[in-house]
Protein backbone atom coordinates (compact mmCIF):
# COMPACT_ATOMS: atom_id res chain seq x y z
CA UNK A 1 0.00 0.00 0.00
CA UNK A 2 1.48 3.34 -1.25
CA UNK A 3 1.62 6.29 1.17
CA UNK A 4 -1.40 7.81 -0.90
CA UNK A 5 -3.57 5.02 -0.69
CA UNK A 6 -3.01 4.66 2.53
CA UNK A 7 -4.55 8.14 3.68
CA UNK A 8 -7.10 7.84 1.14
CA UNK A 9 -8.32 3.95 2.45
CA UNK A 10 -8.22 6.08 6.21
CA UNK A 11 -10.53 9.02 4.90
CA UNK A 12 -12.52 6.59 3.62
CA UNK A 13 -13.18 4.77 6.76
CA UNK A 14 -13.34 7.14 8.85
CA UNK A 15 -14.60 10.21 7.08
CA UNK A 16 -16.59 9.04 4.16
CA UNK A 17 -20.52 9.54 4.90
CA UNK A 18 -22.43 7.03 5.97
CA UNK A 19 -26.29 6.21 6.97
CA UNK A 20 -26.30 7.48 10.49
CA UNK A 21 -29.02 4.64 11.34
CA UNK A 22 -26.38 2.08 13.20
CA UNK A 23 -25.26 4.96 15.51
CA UNK A 24 -28.58 6.17 16.04
CA UNK A 25 -29.78 2.25 16.74
CA UNK A 26 -26.45 2.04 18.98
CA UNK A 27 -27.82 5.15 20.92
CA UNK A 28 -31.03 3.65 21.79
CA UNK A 29 -29.27 0.36 22.78
CA UNK A 30 -26.77 2.14 25.01
CA UNK A 31 -29.34 4.44 26.46
CA UNK A 32 -31.58 1.34 27.57
CA UNK A 33 -28.12 -0.59 29.11
CA UNK A 34 -27.46 2.97 31.06
CA UNK A 35 -31.10 2.87 32.48
CA UNK A 36 -31.15 -0.97 33.33
CA UNK A 37 -27.42 -0.04 34.87
CA UNK A 38 -29.16 2.60 37.34
CA UNK A 39 -32.47 0.60 37.80
CA UNK A 40 -30.14 -2.48 38.90
CA UNK A 41 -28.09 0.08 41.70
CA UNK A 42 -31.16 2.11 42.55
CA UNK A 43 -31.35 0.74 46.00
CA UNK A 44 -27.71 1.46 46.71
CA UNK A 45 -27.31 5.00 45.54
CA UNK A 46 -26.53 6.20 48.33
CA UNK A 47 -24.89 2.72 50.60
CA UNK A 48 -22.54 4.03 47.06
CA UNK A 49 -22.03 7.15 46.72
CA UNK A 50 -23.97 9.20 49.43
CA UNK A 51 -22.14 11.32 52.12
CA UNK A 52 -21.36 8.72 54.14
CA UNK A 53 -20.89 5.40 51.54
CA UNK A 54 -18.73 2.41 51.78
CA UNK A 55 -16.06 3.95 50.37
CA UNK A 56 -15.43 7.89 51.53
CA UNK A 57 -14.81 10.54 48.81
CA UNK A 58 -11.44 11.61 50.46
CA UNK A 59 -10.56 8.13 50.55
CA UNK A 60 -11.07 7.52 46.65
CA UNK A 61 -9.21 10.65 46.51
CA UNK A 62 -6.38 9.42 47.58
CA UNK A 63 -6.51 6.29 45.42
CA UNK A 64 -6.66 8.38 42.14
CA UNK A 65 -5.70 12.12 43.04
CA UNK A 66 -5.31 14.77 40.75
CA UNK A 67 -8.19 16.05 38.65
CA UNK A 68 -10.83 14.09 37.76
CA UNK A 69 -13.81 14.51 35.87
CA UNK A 70 -16.41 14.19 39.07
CA UNK A 71 -19.17 16.11 39.96
CA UNK A 72 -19.58 14.60 43.96
CA UNK A 73 -16.22 16.91 44.28
CA UNK A 74 -17.91 19.79 43.25
CA UNK A 75 -21.45 19.21 44.52
CA UNK A 76 -22.99 19.57 48.15
CA UNK A 77 -22.34 16.39 50.30
CA UNK A 78 -25.89 15.41 51.05
CA UNK A 79 -28.18 12.73 50.83
CA UNK A 80 -30.41 15.35 48.71
CA UNK A 81 -27.57 16.11 46.09
CA UNK A 82 -26.68 12.51 45.43
CA UNK A 83 -30.04 11.57 44.77
CA UNK A 84 -30.46 15.06 42.75
CA UNK A 85 -27.74 13.86 40.52
CA UNK A 86 -29.30 10.48 40.31
CA UNK A 87 -33.01 11.71 38.83
CA UNK A 88 -31.07 14.53 36.66
CA UNK A 89 -28.97 11.38 34.97
CA UNK A 90 -32.04 9.24 34.81
CA UNK A 91 -34.04 12.08 32.97
CA UNK A 92 -31.43 12.43 31.27
CA UNK A 93 -31.08 8.97 29.72
CA UNK A 94 -34.12 8.70 29.04
CA UNK A 95 -34.19 12.09 26.68
CA UNK A 96 -31.16 10.38 24.93
CA UNK A 97 -32.81 7.14 24.39
CA UNK A 98 -35.59 8.37 22.62
CA UNK A 99 -32.76 11.10 20.87
CA UNK A 100 -34.31 14.50 22.42
CA UNK A 101 -31.44 17.60 22.74
CA UNK A 102 -29.15 14.38 21.76
CA UNK A 103 -25.96 16.03 21.78
CA UNK A 104 -26.65 17.82 25.33
CA UNK A 105 -27.93 14.69 26.70
CA UNK A 106 -25.42 12.22 25.81
CA UNK A 107 -22.81 15.12 27.13
CA UNK A 108 -25.01 15.31 30.36
CA UNK A 109 -25.12 11.39 30.57
CA UNK A 110 -21.30 10.93 29.94
CA UNK A 111 -20.45 13.70 32.70
CA UNK A 112 -22.97 11.74 34.89
CA UNK A 113 -21.77 8.34 34.15
CA UNK A 114 -17.86 9.33 34.72
CA UNK A 115 -18.76 11.05 37.96
CA UNK A 116 -20.29 7.80 39.17
CA UNK A 117 -17.63 5.29 38.03
CA UNK A 118 -15.06 8.22 39.54
CA UNK A 119 -16.81 8.40 42.94
CA UNK A 120 -16.13 4.53 43.51
CA UNK A 121 -13.92 2.09 41.34
CA UNK A 122 -14.08 -0.55 43.02
CA UNK A 123 -17.46 -1.71 42.04
CA UNK A 124 -17.02 -1.61 38.49
CA UNK A 125 -16.94 -4.25 35.75
CA UNK A 126 -15.62 -4.03 31.89
CA UNK A 127 -19.02 -3.51 30.57
CA UNK A 128 -19.22 0.15 33.00
CA UNK A 129 -15.86 1.21 31.33
CA UNK A 130 -17.11 0.51 28.13
CA UNK A 131 -20.33 2.40 28.19
CA UNK A 132 -18.40 4.90 29.71
CA UNK A 133 -15.69 5.31 26.78
CA UNK A 134 -18.71 4.63 24.55
CA UNK A 135 -20.54 7.48 25.72
CA UNK A 136 -17.61 9.43 25.30
CA UNK A 137 -17.49 9.22 21.38
CA UNK A 138 -21.34 9.18 21.17
CA UNK A 139 -21.44 13.04 22.46
CA UNK A 140 -19.49 13.67 18.98
CA UNK A 141 -21.63 10.97 16.59
CA UNK A 142 -24.18 11.75 14.52
CA UNK A 143 -26.61 9.57 17.17
CA UNK A 144 -29.53 11.92 16.68
CA UNK A 145 -29.62 12.02 12.74
CA UNK A 146 -32.10 9.07 13.10
CA UNK A 147 -34.56 7.13 14.82
CA UNK A 148 -34.92 10.07 17.33
CA UNK A 149 -37.56 13.04 18.78
CA UNK A 150 -34.88 15.80 17.01
CA UNK A 151 -35.12 14.45 13.53
CA UNK A 152 -38.85 14.36 14.23
CA UNK A 153 -38.73 18.51 15.08
CA UNK A 154 -36.01 19.58 12.70
CA UNK A 155 -38.36 17.72 9.94
CA UNK A 156 -41.35 20.15 11.36
CA UNK A 157 -39.03 23.12 11.04
CA UNK A 158 -39.19 22.28 7.63
CA UNK A 159 -34.98 21.63 8.20
CA UNK A 160 -34.72 18.09 6.43
CA UNK A 161 -36.91 15.86 4.26
CA UNK A 162 -37.87 12.27 4.83
CA UNK A 163 -34.70 10.70 3.22
CA UNK A 164 -31.98 10.51 6.31
CA UNK A 165 -28.99 12.44 5.10
CA UNK A 166 -25.50 10.72 5.40
CA UNK A 167 -23.03 11.92 8.11
CA UNK A 168 -19.27 11.07 8.59
CA UNK A 169 -19.02 8.43 11.22
CA UNK A 170 -15.60 8.90 12.38
CA UNK A 171 -17.19 8.29 16.56
CA UNK A 172 -18.55 5.30 15.26
CA UNK A 173 -15.62 4.02 14.17
CA UNK A 174 -14.16 4.56 17.64
CA UNK A 175 -17.00 3.12 19.16
CA UNK A 176 -16.33 0.39 17.01
CA UNK A 177 -12.51 0.08 17.77
CA UNK A 178 -13.08 0.26 21.40
CA UNK A 179 -14.95 -3.10 21.19
CA UNK A 180 -12.69 -4.60 19.29
CA UNK A 181 -10.04 -3.47 22.06
CA UNK A 182 -11.97 -4.56 24.62
CA UNK A 183 -12.08 -8.45 23.06
CA UNK A 184 -7.98 -8.17 22.09
CA UNK A 185 -7.00 -7.18 25.87
CA UNK A 186 -9.21 -9.89 27.27
CA UNK A 187 -7.75 -12.08 25.02
CA UNK A 188 -3.96 -10.91 26.15
CA UNK A 189 -4.88 -10.88 29.58
CA UNK A 190 -6.30 -14.48 29.86
CA UNK A 191 -3.04 -15.98 27.17
CA UNK A 192 -0.84 -14.15 29.78
CA UNK A 193 -2.32 -16.55 32.87
CA UNK A 194 -1.22 -20.12 32.92
CA UNK A 195 -4.99 -21.99 33.67
CA UNK A 196 -6.13 -19.96 30.46
CA UNK A 197 -3.64 -21.52 28.55
CA UNK A 198 -4.05 -25.06 30.14
CA UNK A 199 -7.58 -24.97 29.34
CA UNK A 200 -8.63 -25.12 33.10
CA UNK A 201 -9.42 -21.55 33.53
CA UNK A 202 -13.31 -22.53 33.21
CA UNK A 203 -13.27 -25.25 35.42
CA UNK A 204 -12.45 -22.91 38.23
CA UNK A 205 -14.90 -20.17 36.77
CA UNK A 206 -18.13 -22.42 36.78
CA UNK A 207 -17.48 -24.00 40.26
CA UNK A 208 -17.25 -20.50 42.20
CA UNK A 209 -20.64 -20.12 43.75
CA UNK A 210 -20.69 -16.60 44.06
CA UNK A 211 -20.54 -16.46 39.79
CA UNK A 212 -23.10 -18.75 39.32
CA UNK A 213 -26.53 -18.15 38.09
CA UNK A 214 -28.66 -20.76 36.37
CA UNK A 215 -28.06 -24.51 36.62
CA UNK A 216 -25.48 -26.61 33.85
CA UNK A 217 -25.79 -29.77 33.00
CA UNK A 218 -23.12 -31.65 34.96
CA UNK A 219 -21.94 -33.51 31.61
CA UNK A 220 -21.33 -30.03 30.24
CA UNK A 221 -18.42 -29.50 34.02
CA UNK A 222 -16.48 -33.01 32.35
CA UNK A 223 -12.55 -31.65 31.97
CA UNK A 224 -12.48 -31.73 28.25
CA UNK A 225 -15.75 -29.78 27.80
CA UNK A 226 -14.36 -27.12 30.08
CA UNK A 227 -10.71 -27.14 28.19
CA UNK A 228 -12.03 -27.30 24.93
CA UNK A 229 -14.55 -24.27 26.17
CA UNK A 230 -11.66 -22.41 27.57
CA UNK A 231 -9.63 -22.38 24.70
CA UNK A 232 -12.59 -22.05 22.35
CA UNK A 233 -13.14 -18.51 24.38
CA UNK A 234 -9.53 -17.46 23.70
CA UNK A 235 -9.60 -17.81 19.88
CA UNK A 236 -13.40 -16.17 20.01
CA UNK A 237 -11.91 -13.56 22.07
CA UNK A 238 -8.78 -12.94 19.28
CA UNK A 239 -11.03 -13.56 16.42
CA UNK A 240 -13.58 -10.32 17.57
CA UNK A 241 -10.52 -8.74 18.37
CA UNK A 242 -8.93 -8.71 14.91
CA UNK A 243 -10.37 -10.83 12.78
CA UNK A 244 -13.91 -8.63 13.03
CA UNK A 245 -12.45 -6.10 10.72
CA UNK A 246 -13.02 -8.97 7.60
CA UNK A 247 -16.18 -7.67 6.18
CA UNK A 248 -16.38 -11.62 4.76
CA UNK A 249 -16.76 -13.14 8.14
CA UNK A 250 -17.97 -10.16 10.39
CA UNK A 251 -21.34 -11.47 10.43
CA UNK A 252 -20.43 -15.17 11.22
CA UNK A 253 -18.37 -13.63 13.91
CA UNK A 254 -21.26 -11.56 15.68
CA UNK A 255 -23.57 -14.58 15.71
CA UNK A 256 -21.20 -16.54 17.24
CA UNK A 257 -20.42 -13.67 19.78
CA UNK A 258 -23.70 -12.99 20.44
CA UNK A 259 -24.40 -16.72 21.06
CA UNK A 260 -21.31 -16.59 23.66
CA UNK A 261 -22.74 -13.67 25.43
CA UNK A 262 -25.93 -15.09 25.64
CA UNK A 263 -24.71 -18.40 27.17
CA UNK A 264 -22.52 -16.47 29.69
CA UNK A 265 -25.13 -14.09 30.85
CA UNK A 266 -27.64 -17.60 31.13
CA UNK A 267 -24.49 -19.41 33.61
CA UNK A 268 -22.88 -16.32 35.27
CA UNK A 269 -24.06 -13.52 37.43
CA UNK A 270 -22.74 -11.07 35.67
CA UNK A 271 -24.93 -8.36 35.44
CA UNK A 272 -25.35 -6.05 32.47
CA UNK A 273 -22.10 -6.75 31.63
CA UNK A 274 -22.66 -9.11 28.02
CA UNK A 275 -25.88 -6.89 27.50
CA UNK A 276 -23.10 -3.96 27.59
CA UNK A 277 -20.51 -5.30 25.20
CA UNK A 278 -23.82 -6.76 22.85
CA UNK A 279 -25.54 -3.04 22.38
CA UNK A 280 -22.00 -2.12 20.44
CA UNK A 281 -22.49 -4.77 17.58
CA UNK A 282 -24.93 -3.07 16.15
CA UNK A 283 -22.33 -0.49 14.50
CA UNK A 284 -20.69 -3.26 12.66
CA UNK A 285 -24.13 -4.19 10.88
CA UNK A 286 -23.89 -2.11 6.99
CA UNK A 287 -26.76 0.23 7.57
CA UNK A 288 -28.63 -1.45 4.12
CA UNK A 289 -28.38 -4.83 5.57
CA UNK A 290 -30.14 -3.22 8.74
CA UNK A 291 -32.64 -2.07 6.36
CA UNK A 292 -33.52 -5.29 4.80
CA UNK A 293 -33.92 -6.85 8.23
CA UNK A 294 -36.05 -3.73 9.12
CA UNK A 295 -37.92 -4.56 6.06
CA UNK A 296 -39.00 -7.74 6.55
CA UNK A 297 -39.99 -7.31 10.43
CA UNK A 298 -42.57 -4.43 8.91
CA UNK A 299 -43.51 -6.79 5.75
CA UNK A 300 -44.72 -9.41 8.74
CA UNK A 301 -46.09 -6.48 11.11
CA UNK A 302 -47.60 -4.66 7.94
CA UNK A 303 -50.95 -6.64 8.35
CA UNK A 304 -51.53 -6.20 11.89
CA UNK A 305 -52.60 -2.58 12.94
CA UNK A 306 -55.47 -2.64 10.69
CA UNK A 307 -55.86 -0.95 6.78
CA UNK A 308 -53.05 0.64 4.67
CA UNK A 309 -54.20 4.34 4.43
CA UNK A 310 -53.49 6.94 1.53
CA UNK A 311 -52.72 10.30 2.68
CA UNK A 312 -53.18 12.75 0.53
CA UNK A 313 -51.66 16.75 0.88
CA UNK A 314 -51.06 19.65 -1.20
CA UNK A 315 -47.38 20.12 -1.91
CA UNK A 316 -47.73 23.15 -2.88
CA UNK A 317 -48.23 24.27 1.22
CA UNK A 318 -45.30 24.46 2.71
CA UNK A 319 -46.93 23.13 6.33
CA UNK A 320 -48.62 20.32 4.48
CA UNK A 321 -45.48 19.23 3.11
CA UNK A 322 -43.71 19.14 6.44
CA UNK A 323 -46.95 17.55 8.46
CA UNK A 324 -46.40 14.79 5.29
CA UNK A 325 -43.12 14.17 5.94
CA UNK A 326 -43.21 13.73 9.45
CA UNK A 327 -46.19 11.41 9.06
CA UNK A 328 -43.74 9.93 6.89
CA UNK A 329 -40.50 9.74 9.42
CA UNK A 330 -43.21 8.07 12.07
CA UNK A 331 -44.75 5.41 9.53
CA UNK A 332 -41.64 3.13 10.34
CA UNK A 333 -43.87 0.29 9.31
CA UNK A 334 -45.16 1.87 6.08
CA UNK A 335 -48.26 1.67 7.03
CA UNK A 336 -48.99 4.83 4.82
CA UNK A 337 -48.92 5.16 1.39
CA UNK A 338 -48.36 9.84 1.33
CA UNK A 339 -49.00 11.31 -1.95
CA UNK A 340 -48.63 14.65 -3.02
CA UNK A 341 -52.53 15.86 -4.39
CA UNK A 342 -51.04 18.11 -7.48
CA UNK A 343 -49.69 14.42 -8.49
CA UNK A 344 -53.12 12.40 -7.62
CA UNK A 345 -55.61 14.97 -7.98
CA UNK A 346 -58.24 15.68 -4.97
CA UNK A 347 -60.32 12.12 -4.70
CA UNK A 348 -64.41 12.39 -4.64
CA UNK A 349 -66.33 12.89 -1.71
CA UNK A 350 -63.26 15.58 -0.14
CA UNK A 351 -63.54 19.53 -0.44
CA UNK A 352 -60.94 20.97 -2.66
CA UNK A 353 -60.47 24.08 -1.10
CA UNK A 354 -60.32 22.24 2.34
CA UNK A 355 -57.94 19.99 0.71
CA UNK A 356 -55.47 22.78 0.34
CA UNK A 357 -55.60 23.53 3.89
CA UNK A 358 -55.71 19.76 5.82
CA UNK A 359 -54.21 16.79 5.03
CA UNK A 360 -56.67 13.95 3.21
CA UNK A 361 -57.08 10.35 4.75
CA UNK A 362 -58.04 8.00 2.33
CA UNK A 363 -59.83 4.62 3.86
CA UNK A 364 -62.07 2.39 2.67
CA UNK A 365 -64.92 3.77 3.96
CA UNK A 366 -64.33 6.90 2.46
CA UNK A 367 -62.53 10.54 3.03
CA UNK A 368 -61.65 11.94 6.35
CA UNK A 369 -59.80 15.62 7.07
CA UNK A 370 -58.99 17.13 10.34
CA UNK A 371 -58.36 16.00 13.80
CA UNK A 372 -60.51 12.87 12.30
CA UNK A 373 -58.50 11.95 9.37
CA UNK A 374 -55.84 12.71 12.17
CA UNK A 375 -57.15 10.09 14.27
CA UNK A 376 -57.30 7.25 11.63
CA UNK A 377 -53.74 7.75 10.64
CA UNK A 378 -52.77 7.82 14.66
CA UNK A 379 -54.71 4.20 14.93
CA UNK A 380 -52.13 2.54 12.09
CA UNK A 381 -48.88 3.59 13.60
CA UNK A 382 -47.97 2.40 16.42
CA UNK A 383 -45.74 5.27 17.21
CA UNK A 384 -48.72 7.99 17.19
CA UNK A 385 -50.62 5.59 19.32
CA UNK A 386 -50.73 8.34 21.91
CA UNK A 387 -52.11 10.78 19.59
CA UNK A 388 -54.84 8.44 18.35
CA UNK A 389 -55.71 7.51 22.26
CA UNK A 390 -55.72 11.57 23.36
CA UNK A 391 -58.00 12.40 19.90
CA UNK A 392 -60.23 9.57 20.90
CA UNK A 393 -60.96 10.31 24.02
CA UNK A 394 -61.53 14.06 23.17
CA UNK A 395 -63.76 12.17 20.51
CA UNK A 396 -65.89 10.72 22.99
CA UNK A 397 -66.22 13.88 25.00
CA UNK A 398 -67.34 16.16 22.41
CA UNK A 399 -70.21 13.33 21.27
CA UNK B 1 -24.53 -13.97 47.54
CA UNK B 2 -25.43 -17.47 47.42
CA UNK B 3 -27.79 -16.83 50.08
CA UNK B 4 -29.56 -14.69 47.65
CA UNK B 5 -32.48 -15.27 45.26
CA UNK B 6 -31.71 -14.68 41.72
CA UNK B 7 -33.07 -11.28 41.26
CA UNK B 8 -31.15 -9.99 44.20
CA UNK B 9 -27.85 -11.60 43.34
CA UNK B 10 -27.93 -10.23 40.01
CA UNK B 11 -28.72 -6.75 41.45
CA UNK B 12 -26.49 -7.06 44.09
CA UNK B 13 -23.33 -8.00 42.32
CA UNK B 14 -21.17 -4.90 43.39
CA UNK B 15 -21.09 -6.19 46.68
CA UNK B 16 -19.15 -9.52 45.27
CA UNK B 17 -17.03 -6.91 43.24
CA UNK B 18 -16.33 -4.62 46.24
CA UNK B 19 -15.75 -7.73 48.92
CA UNK B 20 -13.38 -9.15 45.81
CA UNK B 21 -11.47 -5.46 45.74
CA UNK B 22 -11.07 -5.00 49.70
CA UNK B 23 -9.58 -8.60 50.09
CA UNK B 24 -6.79 -7.40 48.07
CA UNK B 25 -3.71 -6.17 50.84
CA UNK B 26 -2.83 -3.53 48.26
CA UNK B 27 -6.23 -1.80 49.18
CA UNK B 28 -5.70 -2.07 52.95
CA UNK B 29 -6.83 1.75 52.59
CA UNK B 30 -10.24 1.18 52.41
CA UNK B 31 -10.89 -1.05 55.25
CA UNK B 32 -11.39 1.87 57.88
CA UNK B 33 -14.09 3.29 55.58
CA UNK B 34 -15.53 -0.21 55.39
CA UNK B 35 -15.30 -0.75 59.51
CA UNK B 36 -16.87 2.85 59.95
CA UNK B 37 -19.46 2.26 57.24
CA UNK B 38 -20.64 -1.41 59.22
CA UNK B 39 -20.78 -0.30 62.62
CA UNK B 40 -23.02 3.10 61.15
CA UNK B 41 -25.53 0.66 59.97
CA UNK B 42 -28.41 1.00 62.01
CA UNK B 43 -28.91 -2.64 63.57
CA UNK B 44 -25.13 -2.67 64.49
CA UNK B 45 -25.36 1.29 65.57
CA UNK B 46 -28.30 0.40 68.33
CA UNK B 47 -25.99 -1.90 69.99
CA UNK B 48 -23.36 0.60 70.60
CA UNK B 49 -20.58 -1.25 68.73
CA UNK B 50 -17.13 -1.05 70.39
CA UNK B 51 -15.29 -2.72 67.95
CA UNK B 52 -15.69 -3.96 64.39
CA UNK B 53 -13.46 -6.52 62.22
CA UNK B 54 -13.54 -7.93 58.84
CA UNK B 55 -13.25 -11.66 58.41
CA UNK B 56 -12.20 -13.31 55.47
CA UNK B 57 -13.96 -17.12 54.95
CA UNK B 58 -12.36 -19.18 51.65
CA UNK B 59 -12.93 -22.18 50.60
CA UNK B 60 -10.10 -23.41 47.85
CA UNK B 61 -11.27 -25.56 44.60
CA UNK B 62 -8.67 -28.09 44.53
CA UNK B 63 -8.19 -30.20 41.47
CA UNK B 64 -7.86 -34.07 42.14
CA UNK B 65 -5.34 -35.88 39.82
CA UNK B 66 -8.34 -37.65 37.98
CA UNK B 67 -9.27 -34.37 36.63
CA UNK B 68 -12.19 -33.84 38.43
CA UNK B 69 -12.55 -30.75 41.15
CA UNK B 70 -13.25 -30.69 44.92
CA UNK B 71 -13.89 -28.26 47.71
CA UNK B 72 -11.71 -27.77 50.26
CA UNK B 73 -12.88 -26.89 54.20
CA UNK B 74 -13.61 -23.49 54.98
CA UNK B 75 -11.42 -21.17 56.43
CA UNK B 76 -11.34 -17.92 57.52
CA UNK B 77 -9.08 -15.00 59.45
CA UNK B 78 -9.49 -11.82 60.92
CA UNK B 79 -7.92 -9.31 58.45
CA UNK B 80 -8.81 -6.12 59.82
CA UNK B 81 -10.00 -4.84 63.16
CA UNK B 82 -10.95 -1.15 63.86
CA UNK B 83 -11.90 0.27 67.42
CA UNK B 84 -14.95 2.54 66.93
CA UNK B 85 -15.03 6.28 67.87
CA UNK B 86 -18.08 7.86 69.07
CA UNK B 87 -18.06 10.70 66.08
CA UNK B 88 -17.98 7.82 63.61
CA UNK B 89 -22.01 7.13 64.75
CA UNK B 90 -22.67 10.44 64.34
Amino acid sequence: MTGKSFVEAWNEFFFAEQSPIPIALFRILYGMAVLATLWLSREDWIAWYGPHAWVSLSTMQAFEPGPRLNLFTVMPASVFWVQMLFWVFVASTVCLTIGFLTRLNSVVVYVCLASIQQRNLFILHGGDTFLRVAGFFLIFSAAGAALSVDRLIRIWRGKEGVEIRPRRPWAQRMIQFELSLVYFVGFCWKVAGAMWVQGTALSYIYRLDELQRFPLPSWFLNETLMKLATWFTLVLEFALGVLIWIREIRYYLLAIGLVFHLSIEYSMNIPMFQWDVLTAYVLFIDAADLERVWNWISNHVRPFPGERMTVIYDGGSERLRRVANLLGALDIFGRLRITDARDLGTPSGVDAKAARNEIVVVTNSGARQGLEGMRRVAGVVPLMWPVFVALSIRRLRAS
Amino acid sequence: MEQLTLTEKYSKERYRKFVETILDNKNAALWPDVARYVARLPEIRAGQPQKVMLVAKWSDIVRQEDGTFTRALWDEHVFYSYDVKPEDLQ
